[in-house]
């Protein structure tokens, strides 16, 4: 088989040139890669089955089908009634849809290419795909920064970014959320904006406007680009590297692209009136007025020129204040939203905002996660900072910027790590491949000399005259040592990049591909499934009224409208903070003021979250402070303190609070636990002492398998006393 | 060409004897403005970043990136003690920890600080390996001793690394 491979491949690389034998070679690696990518993300669908991850998923799988089955119009108009009761959403005004955009359009070509697949697969499917088409991204990317004709770095970049884990946690098969297909936007839009940079084109700008248009619609993050690129005009012009292609690429980014953002129902006008595009717009005015400058600076000579400057720097100051104060005066201006100040004041949020301070991937982060996730990148990219800052160049400084950048907002939120982790992957690409440069060098000149002048050697040592002997031992025994330190060095890179592959499996398949709704536990007998949550939401679909209300904390909204099919109170869409608060006083006070609360909300049905029997510990009784953090933050009656003991501890034995003890959310969780295993929590550990109580105004209508999830039905007001 | 243009403007208006009607919102702007707080001479020039050195720029970068990737916000917001105890379980007193095994968004603050002073290290190390492989200036002892040193360096922090992280995570790539 191979005997006859072997000459035809001999005659096919002697008919291409050496350069089309690099272009080969190149485009099969980066084509590995992209296949690498999305084969990696399939662990989940292997061990599970091609299942929508966690909570937001199920929204946006949801808004697919609708888009799918009823319309692009429908869908932008769709009032969502089921959600919010008795409120509503407005989901075609309130939701990032590239998303939905991106899975619509894997499921129009798949049929229209003949394969039947149904939207769940479309949408499960989609963020692999979009992760190949992020290596490639990456790969162009990571080689304008570059420059040079050299495109290992880029090579490289798409080989760390196709498999690092840090991008992996937000992009497995089935995790169908904004960032999974965001991110390939996102470098996309950098990408063509260096592109736009370094050729001043407006072919190219305008590339990566339509670019930034396809990220506005994908993901909130987009806030980042319009908040970057400023900063790097910034940047450029006080380093004196403004030049004109930097003033064509920005200025039409900035004209076309906030105009087409505008184009996304969510964003509208917030494009020109949020706090958060402000920097944008001012940067775009001073960078007329400097282009401005600089023109009358090449017309006049200098003395008329400073008096230019000081009536242009006046007058412009006083009217960009005076616009400015009016602006805000005027409420024009919208002030910086909670998420966005937190990025800037990395603890607001905990003093201000407990709904935003409550989701845990808005924590900040330790550095087990940087290591986690990243892994050799934590080294390899500053060293890339390091090369960067020898050989400054335009679309370097943008690398630095973004880098930086992203450190920091990661360091903020965990979830910002995805941000971070490609610029990672740029820089880690860059500084390995400098770093090896030089050493790959020794080693190929070593090993063609030794091919060249295999006989020769001895030759040449015979003819060599002994006076010079010494020294040219010594020479040789100093360039011995440089091949040899050379060899070890790309030896230890291979090494290196070894355990960063194992790592980046071994964390994709045991940390990143757990579907969360599925839960796998080590039972006596192996691997056991835990689908106590399907159960439950299918139990609802089948069983409850059609147009039942399920109250459950907000984690779980999402689920019950996408599989559960019922309407909801409260979901992972956290737009009103005064209906998430009522859901929290409904869990939170004691069964006799809590109903009220269930009738006024018209509930038919709550749901609680209990990993007692089992020992799942991401339950309701672990979240419950937040519900009274939430709720405190609104009625004032309700205080933290309350429900933790004298000594401030949060605990549920015999010295737990009497408030706690009261609520309907510890009632619901611990009902008839005594019956089920003799009262003991194998969360909390420890047997639970409290448990003679009985519901009045509940019943309990359903528990799972394994009692994670509880639904108990709101008996209807007595009629006699 | 264009400057004396203007200058030949300022001699006309200085030069005209009687205001004709056209310039009297001039006089008056004029008349106005010398009433308003003469504006000091301001010298501009175009704001510029101070000249540093590149490699100084880059240590101060990485000095920040050590403090960040040690979760030195995490410190500041969630306030961590900077050691933790634990039970021993052989003999039932308390021992000081230095690592809080088991989770990977929660640290005590040695434990962060030393995992990314390895990071710096490994950096600092990789730049001198570059340095001794690259530099001209340096005589062969010298450069034994640069190579020796950094990959000393590198092999020693990477098996604190991962020794570290095999703490942390106890059933690592396993």
């Amino acid at each position: 088989m191979s005997q006859p491979l072997r000459p035809s491949l001999a005659r096919l690389t002697s008919l291409l040139t050496p350069a089309q034998q690099e272009l080969l070679l190149r485009s099969t690696v980066l084509a590995l890669t992209a296949v690498l990518a999305f084969v990696v993300r399939l662990f989940s669908v292997l061990r599970y089955e091609a299942v929508i991850h966690e909570f937001d998923p199920y929204f946006n799988y949801r808004a697919t089908r609708v888009l799918v089955e009823k319309g692009l119009y429908e869908f932008w108009n769709w009032f969502d009634d089921t959600s919010w009761y008795p409120l509503g959403r407005d989901v075609g005004g309130t939701v990032y849809a590239g998303t939905m955009y991106s899975a619509a359009l894997l499921f129009w070509v798949c049929r229209a290419l003949g394969f039947p697949i149904d939207v769940r697969n479309a949408c499960v499917f989609t963020s692999p795909l979009w992760a190949s088409l992020t290596t490639l991204a990456m790969y162009n990317f990571t080689n304008e920064i570059a420059g040079g004709c050299d495109k290992t770095p880029g090579l490289l970049a798409a080989a760390l970014v196709s498999i690092v884990p840090g991008y992996i946690s937000r992009s497995v098969a089935g995790s169908f959320d904004n960032e999974c297909v965001a991110i390939f936007a996102l470098i996309q839009t950098f990408y063509l904006f260096l592109k736009a940079v370094n050729t001043g084109s407006l072919l190219w700008a305008l590339a990566c406007c339509l670019g930034y248009l396809y990220m506005v619609a994908c993901w909130g993050g987009y806030i980042f680009i319009i908040n970057l690129i400023p900063i790097y005009v910034i940047v450029m012009v006080s380093m004196g590297r403004y030049s004109h292609r930097l003033y064509v690429a920005y200025s039409v980014v900035y004209v076309l692209g906030t105009l087409l953002s505008m184009q996304i129902r969510f964003v509208g006008f917030q494009a020109v009136q949020s706090s958060e595009h402000m920097s944008a717009a001012a940067v775009f005015v001073l960078l007329q007025l400097y282009c401005l400058a600089r023109w009358v600076q090449s017309l006049v000579p200098e003395r008329t020129f400073r008096e230019f400057l000081r009536l242009l720097v006046i007058g412009s100051a006083a009217a960009l204040g005076l616009v400015a104060l009016v602006a805000t005066g005027t409420g024009y201006i919208v002030p910086w939203t909670g998420r966005f100040y937190t990025l800037l004041d990395p603890t607001y949020a905990t003093k201000h905002i407990p709904i935003i301070a409550s989701v845990s991937e808005h924590q900040p982060t330790a550095w087990a996660s940087y290591f986690f996730d990243l892994h050799m990148l934590t080294v390899l990219a500053p060293l890339g900072l390091y090369y960067c800052f020898t050989a400054l160049s335009d679309t370097v400084v943008f690398a630095v910027l973004y880098f930086a950048c992203a450190v920091y907002f990661s360091g903020v939120m965990v979830r910002l790590m995805l941000v971070l982790a490609p610029a990672a992957c740029a820089m880690g690409a860059i500084g390995a491949t400098s770093l090896l440069r030089s050493f790959m060098t020794d080693v190929k000149g070593a090993m063609q000399e030794s091919r060249m002048w295999n006989g020769h050697a001895a030759v040449s040592a015979a003819v060599s005259p002994s006076t010079s002997a010494s020294l040219g031992s010594s020479i040789r025994s100093g360039r011995r040592l440089r091949v040899e330190i050379a060899a070890v060095t790309i030896l230890g890179a291979l090494l290196l990049t070894g355990s960063y592959v194992r790592h980046s499996t071994w964390a994709t398949s045991e940390a990143y591909s757990s579907p969360s709704i599925v839960l796998l536990g080590h039972g006596p007998e192996g691997r056991i499934v835990i689908d106590d949550f399907r159960e439950a939401y299918y139990w609802l679909g089948s069983n409850a009224a059609e147009d039942a209300k399920i109250a459950s904390w907000w984690d779980y909204g999402y689920q019950i409208a996408g599989m559960g099919f019922r309407t909801t109170i409260v979901d992972n869409n956290t737009w009103n903070f005064s209906h998430i608060a009522t859901v929290g006083a409904l869990l939170n006070q004691p069964e006799e003021r809590a109903y009220p609360i269930a009738r006024m909300l018209d509930v038919d049905y709550v749901l609680v979250i209990f990993g007692g029997v089992l020992g799942y510990a991401s339950d309701d009784i672990n979240k419950f402070l937040w519900p009274v953090r939430i709720a405190g933050s609104v009625d004032p009656n309700i205080r933290e303190s309350q429900y933790l003991t004298r000594r401030g501890e949060y605990r549920l034995d015999g010295e737990a609070a009497p408030a706690m003890r009261e609520s309907l959310m510890y009632k619901l969780c611990y009902y008839r636990l005594r019956d089920i295993n003799g009262g003991v929590d194998r969360v909390r550990g420890h047997k639970i002492p409290h448990l003679d109580f009985s519901l009045q105004h509940f019943e309990e209508a359903f528990s799972s398998e394994r009692f994670i999830v509880r639904i108990y039905r709101v008996k209807p007001p007595r009629n006699r006393e | 060409m264009a400057s004396t243009g203007k200058r030949g403007v300022h001699e006309e208006f200085g030069a005209a004897d009687e205001v004709p009607w056209y310039d009297v919102p001039y006089h008056v702007t004029v008349a106005a403005t010398s009433l308003l707080p003469q504006v000091p001479r301001l010298q501009l020039a175009t704001p510029r970043l101070p000249r540093v050195r590149p490699f100084s720029a880059f240590l101060l970068c990485l000095f920040t990136y050590v403090l960040v990737t040690g979760g030195v916000m995490y410190d500041v917001i969630v306030g961590p003690p900077s050691m933790g105890q634990r039970v021993d379980a052989r003999t039932g007193l308390m021992r000081p920890q230095t690592v809080l095994v088991g989770q990977l968004n929660a640290q005590y603050l040695i434990e962060g600080l030393f995992a990314s002073f390895l990071y710096a290290v490994e950096v600092l190390a990789l730049i001198l390996l570059h340095y001794a492989h690259n530099s001209t200036r340096l005589d062969d002892p010298e450069r034994q001793l640069a190579y020796g040193a950094s990959l000393a360096a590198v092999l020693l922090s990477l098996t604190l690394q991962r020794a570290l992280i095999s703490v942390k995570v106890p059933n690592y790539l396993r």
